[in-house]
């Protein structure tokens, strides 16, 4: 059958799957731990008489039995030799029992394995594995494919690039999400519908997972951005137990009910996956009957998607930020490193973006001396894993860039496609084979056009190439080639002019290198903001830039503002909704210097210490008054928060680390007597007990209470009780605190506890604490107290050695 | 009947960052932090979450006689605990599983806490506790998916040595019929798991009716 013909056939009417087919062999005698395709194939009267009744029911399309009849499925039953007759069988069969009554459909499922970048089965192995069962369905006469029960995007990927690089066959593909809308790897739907459908795929949905009612809030969340029909699969509702058996209970009725609300969610493709009979598919087809699907309105979609995360662009979205960071150009230590097969700083610089409020991710890897294509490859594997934002491949190396999209679990912005030979000849089919979404650049062998005018018709000429492989305007970003003002004062306005005609005429997103304009300027910032505001007026709405600074991204949200991509104002006073009005706010310099080393205690911050101290001595105040004033008043403080809630504990050890670093930095300036009662300082011995490993909890004890002046002993864990005893003699110790986190270990604590009383020193205080104990059991063992938090064992120790 | 070990080598999980902010005592509607506290502890929830290697081992085993008390698997294993055997009393075969986060992010977090960095320390060993305990769940959901094939669905719940009457004992057990040493995990003489971030599961397989 022909796409074409398919896509007829979904115009027409609601097309109806089938039912469940694994739970219905299973019912006529299947036994466990056999393989499905095999007993199938021997059993061929029982797939004839299930796929009769579906095809009676109304079912349009069945799916030929070889869900697990991929090599490494069918290794597991030791049939991997006979993949191809099995596959070929098996379709040939279905085939020849339903004689033109129905669509057969072969079925390609997971492998069992995770691919590459999220497993250990290389990319193109599993394309390899999956065009091997694809080829041999194809031999059978299957009239098109299903890719279903999905549970990870990459997989799927390969699957569909194996049915695409074997035939023009009509393709369906659907995933498995949960309630929450995730696939088992955290795929969301429209991530998965973007990636998919520019692939190529014919239609998209899910199936399995979740029943009818789920499945109606999933289509209708991805249909605004379905170019493609959408298909839903559902299970006869969630598995109940009912009179202690394990049933799907939702009756035929009942799951055909659903067929309205799933068709007005956009739904075109319905079927049922577990639980559902002949009589499922019977009341949802004459349901469906009775219904007009919604056709996909978009002929494109603007959007560019990772595996767990879409980025939308348009008139109607939010200006985007490309962050450019991860680029070695000019970028001396990410060189080194990158040279080094280091990629701590690229992860570094993705996280950074993406807190920066980055869209999209560019990645560069053009670096003398390294392999840019392998550099890529293992910079794209590490960033599909490490983070949600899309990423945008940036090389001129076609090879590099198809590397890149064959590899990248999504769809990718390709940056970019001039109408240079090599560009448009080598770049252009590779960005359109994988469907991403690329940058235009405006300029040709002969160099960058002048003007405005020259600019627009390379623009056209290459878009028109675009037109061929099947892009259409919301497919392509236009560049609007940013010249340094200093060298060329008039290129800022060429540049303007082709903004305002892509975004108002030629109505394609737009993008620049921000950064460009003001090289070779001072105080580059106004330039490069002065050149955005002008340029948000004219139409940009995506700029590839460093989002670390705030004046360009605070730019950006009043530039959101007025051009109305900020609808009501929202994403604005979100921003800066907290924020005192600029004639109130005092300047940091302002603010007394005691009270900024009161301030860092309480925020945490023990990197600006040192300037803190250092300014308030300058201003004359003793140290004295600092340690009584600022840092003691701001510890309690933060206790008090901490007991309040308002702070947890992170921010209880933040503000422990910048007294601790306040107090360092004062002690070559306290008087000596501060000094000497520093000196004598209370120790307290920390240990786990014997038997147990856990040691979190005692660390950050033992770190508060240092950072509270008191001499830590810290034994370590699985410590025995002579050995705790021991240490207590030996460093004179006043208290000894304990820790365990497993009833099977708290019973040691009793033991450390007899020991001391006989043998440690006599007024030694006893102090427990760890997720299992409580109050309760200190009392039992006779310890002096439970410390329910690391807050807690400092208040203890402060009254055990007043 | 056993079944083989089946080794999961790379579990690809969404980092469950809530969770690990609840784990450090983060209360949504209460805790305020500045963008600076916000800013490091996120830097140190990532590094710990990269220092994270999840794998698992599982595999099945038919239940040969069940009673009210214990439960006999496999090839003359016994599991003596009421309480796990009424959580598999209509189980016809039984799953076991393990889980690790690796060494290094428990060798990492002790490394920070010795060098005085408690912040990050705390963010690693709630990254790593909430990533193993995410990675058990993702396990379990994963082979119910795989399983709901066959017809069959895993037990909601799933059980432990050292849960209510199952001794921690039976830790042994378990790694010797999963092979957990495999995963670079090793047993104590008190039955203690190292690297520490590691779970170990037992669930019931009922068939679907």
């Amino acid at each position: 059958m022909s796409r074409k013909k398919f896509n007829d056939l979904i115009n027409k009417k609601i097309v109806i799957l089938d039912g469940a087919t694994g739970t219905k062999f299973i019912k006529y005698g299947m036994p466990h731990g056999v393989s499905p395709e095999l007993w199938a194939l021997e059993n061929l009267d029982v797939v004839n008489k299930i796929q009769n009744a579906y095809i009676a029911a109304g079912s349009d399309i069945v799916y030929v039995p070889s869900f697990g009849g991929n090599r490494i499925k069918l290794e597991e039953f030791g049939l991997a030799g006979r993949l191809h007759e099995m596959n070929s069988s098996l379709a040939e069969a279905v085939k020849e029992n339903i004689g033109g009554r129905a669509l057969a459909f072969g079925n390609i499922a997971p492998t069992g394995q995770f691919v590459e970048p999220f497993g250990d089965l290389a990319f193109e192995d599993a394309v390899n594995i999956y065009k091997e069962q694809a080829e041999a369905l194809i031999d059978g006469g299957v009239d098109g494919f299903v890719i279903e029960t999905m549970l990870d995007i990459q997989e799927t990927r390969a699957a569909v690039l194996a049915v695409r690089e074997s035939c023009d066959l009509p393709l369906i593909v659907s995933m498995t999400f949960d309630e929450n809308m995730h696939t088992l790897t955290g795929n969301d739907p429209l991530s998965a519908l973007i990636t998919l459908q520019a692939l190529g795929i014919d239609a998209f949905g899910c199936n399995c997972s979740t029943g009818p009612e789920d499945m109606v809030k999933l289509i209708k969340s991805i249909k605004p951005y379905a170019k493609i029909p959408l298909l839903a699969k559902p299970n006869a509702g969630m598995p109940e137990l009912i009179d202690g058996e394990t049933v799907f209970a939702m009756g035929a009725e009942e799951f055909a009910a659903f067929a309205e609300p799933l068709a007005s969610a956009g739904a075109n493709i319905i079927g049922g996956c577990c639980g559902t009979t002949p009589a499922h598919i019977k009341a949802l087809a004459a349901a469906a009957e009775k219904l007009k699907a919604l056709m996909p309105q978009l002929k494109a979609v603007s959007a560019v998607s990772g595996p767990r995360g879409t980025c939308l662009l348009g008139r109607d979205q939010p200006f985007r930020v490309i962050g450019e960071r991860i680029n070695p150009t000019g970028k001396k230590k990410l060189q080194a490193e990158l040279r080094a097969g280091k990629l701590a700083m690229v992860r570094q610089y993705a996280g950074e973006q993406l807190s920066g409020g980055a869209a999209v991710l560019d990645v560069n890897m053009g670096l003398s001396g390294i392999d840019e294509k392998a550099m890529m490859l293992k910079v794209v594997a590490l960033l599909a894993q490490g983070t949600t934002l899309p990423l945008c491949i940036d090389s001129t190396d076609s090879e590099v860039i198809e590397a890149a999209l064959r590899l990248y679990p999504g769809r990718a912005l390709v940056n970019s496609i001039s109408a240079e030979k090599n560009r448009i000849g080598k770049t252009l089919p590779v960005a359109a084979k994988y469907g991403a979404m690329f940058i235009l650049l405006p300029l040709n062998d002969e160099g960058i056009p002048e003007t405005a005018e020259a600019r627009i018709e390379v623009a056209k000429e290459i878009f028109a190439a675009a037109r061929n492989y099947g892009y259409e305007r919301e497919d392509i970003i236009l560049d609007a080639l940013l010249m340094t003002v200093s060298s060329n004062q008039p290129a800022a306005k060429v540049s303007l002019d082709l903004i305002e005609w892509a975004s108002r005429e030629f109505k394609v997103n737009t993008v620049c290198g921000l950064s460009n304009i003001s090289f070779g300027m001072p105080e580059r910032k106004w330039i490069n903001a002065g050149f955005l505001a002008m340029a948000l007026g004219r139409g940009l709405n995506m700029a590839i830039a460093n989002p670390s600074s705030e004046m360009l991204m605070s730019l950006i949200a009043a530039g959101d503002v007025f051009t109305g991509r900020d609808r009501k104002m929202h994403r604005y006073l979100d921003k800066f909704s907290g924020s005192e009005p600029a004639s109130r706010t005092t300047k940091k310099e302002n603010i007394d210097p005691a009270q900024r080393v009161f301030n860092c205690v309480l925020e945490g911050d023990d990197d600006g210490m040192a300037e803190v101290i250092a300014a308030a001595l300058a201003a004359g105040i003793q140290a004295e008054t600092l340690v009584d004033e600022s840092l003691i008043p701001a510890i309690n403080r933060i206790g008090d928060l901490y007991d309040g809630k308002s702070y947890f504990l992170p921010q209880l050890i933040m503000g422990a680390d910048a007294m601790r670093k306040g107090f360092e930095l004062l002690e070559p300036h306290l008087q000596d007597v501060d000094k000497e009662k520093q000196a004598e300082k209370a120790v307290i011995i920390l240990a786990t007990v014997e038997g147990d490993i856990h040691d979190i909890g005692k660390n950050i004890v033992a770190l508060m209470l240092r950072n509270y002046g008191f001499e830590v002993v810290d034994l370590g864990k699985d410590v025995s009780a002579a050995k705790i005893v021991k240490a207590a003699r030996e460093h004179k110790a006043q208290i000894v605190g304990l820790s365990a986190l497993m009833t099977t270990t708290m019973i040691k604590m009793e033991e450390v506890v007899k020991l001391a009383r006989e043998n440690g020193p006599g007024d030694l205080k006893i102090m427990i604490g760890g997720a299992v104990v409580d109050q309760n059991y200190a009392d039992q063992i006779g310890a002096d107290a439970y410390a329910v938090d690391a807050m807690e064992s400092v208040r203890l120790a402060k009254r055990f050695t007043q | 009947m056993a079944a083989e070990i089946n080794f999961i080598n790379n579990i690809p999980l969404p980092v469950p960052e809530r969770k690990i902010y609840r784990r450090l005592g983060h209360k949504r509607h209460l805790t305020k932090m500045s963008d600076g506290q916000v800013k490091k502890l996120e830097a140190a929830i990532a590094q710990g979450v990269s220092r994270c290697r999840l794998r698992a081992v599982w595999r099945r085993f038919e239940i040969n006689k069940w009673t009210a008390e214990r439960v006999e698997f496999g090839d003359g294993n016994v599991f003596a605990s009421s309480r796990l055997a009424a959580l598999l009393e209509k189980s016809k075969s039984l799953l076991l599983f393990a889980v690790t986060a690796g060494a290094e992010i428990v060798a990492s977090a002790s490394a920070l806490a010795a060098r005085g960095d408690g912040v990050g320390a705390l963010a690693y060993d709630a990254a790593g506790s909430e990533m193993v305990d995410a990675a058990a769940a993702w396990v379990q959901q994963y082979l119910n998916q795989r399983f709901k094939r066959g017809n069959e669905i895993l037990t909601k719940r799933r059980f432990s040595p050292g849960y209510g009457d199952l001794e921690l004992k039976n830790q042994a057990v378990l790694f010797k019929l999963l092979d957990i040493e495999q995963l670079g995990v090793s047993l104590t003489e008190d039955f203690m798991m190292i690297p520490e971030k590691t779970v170990t599961a037992i669930a019931g397989i009922e068939n679907i009716n």
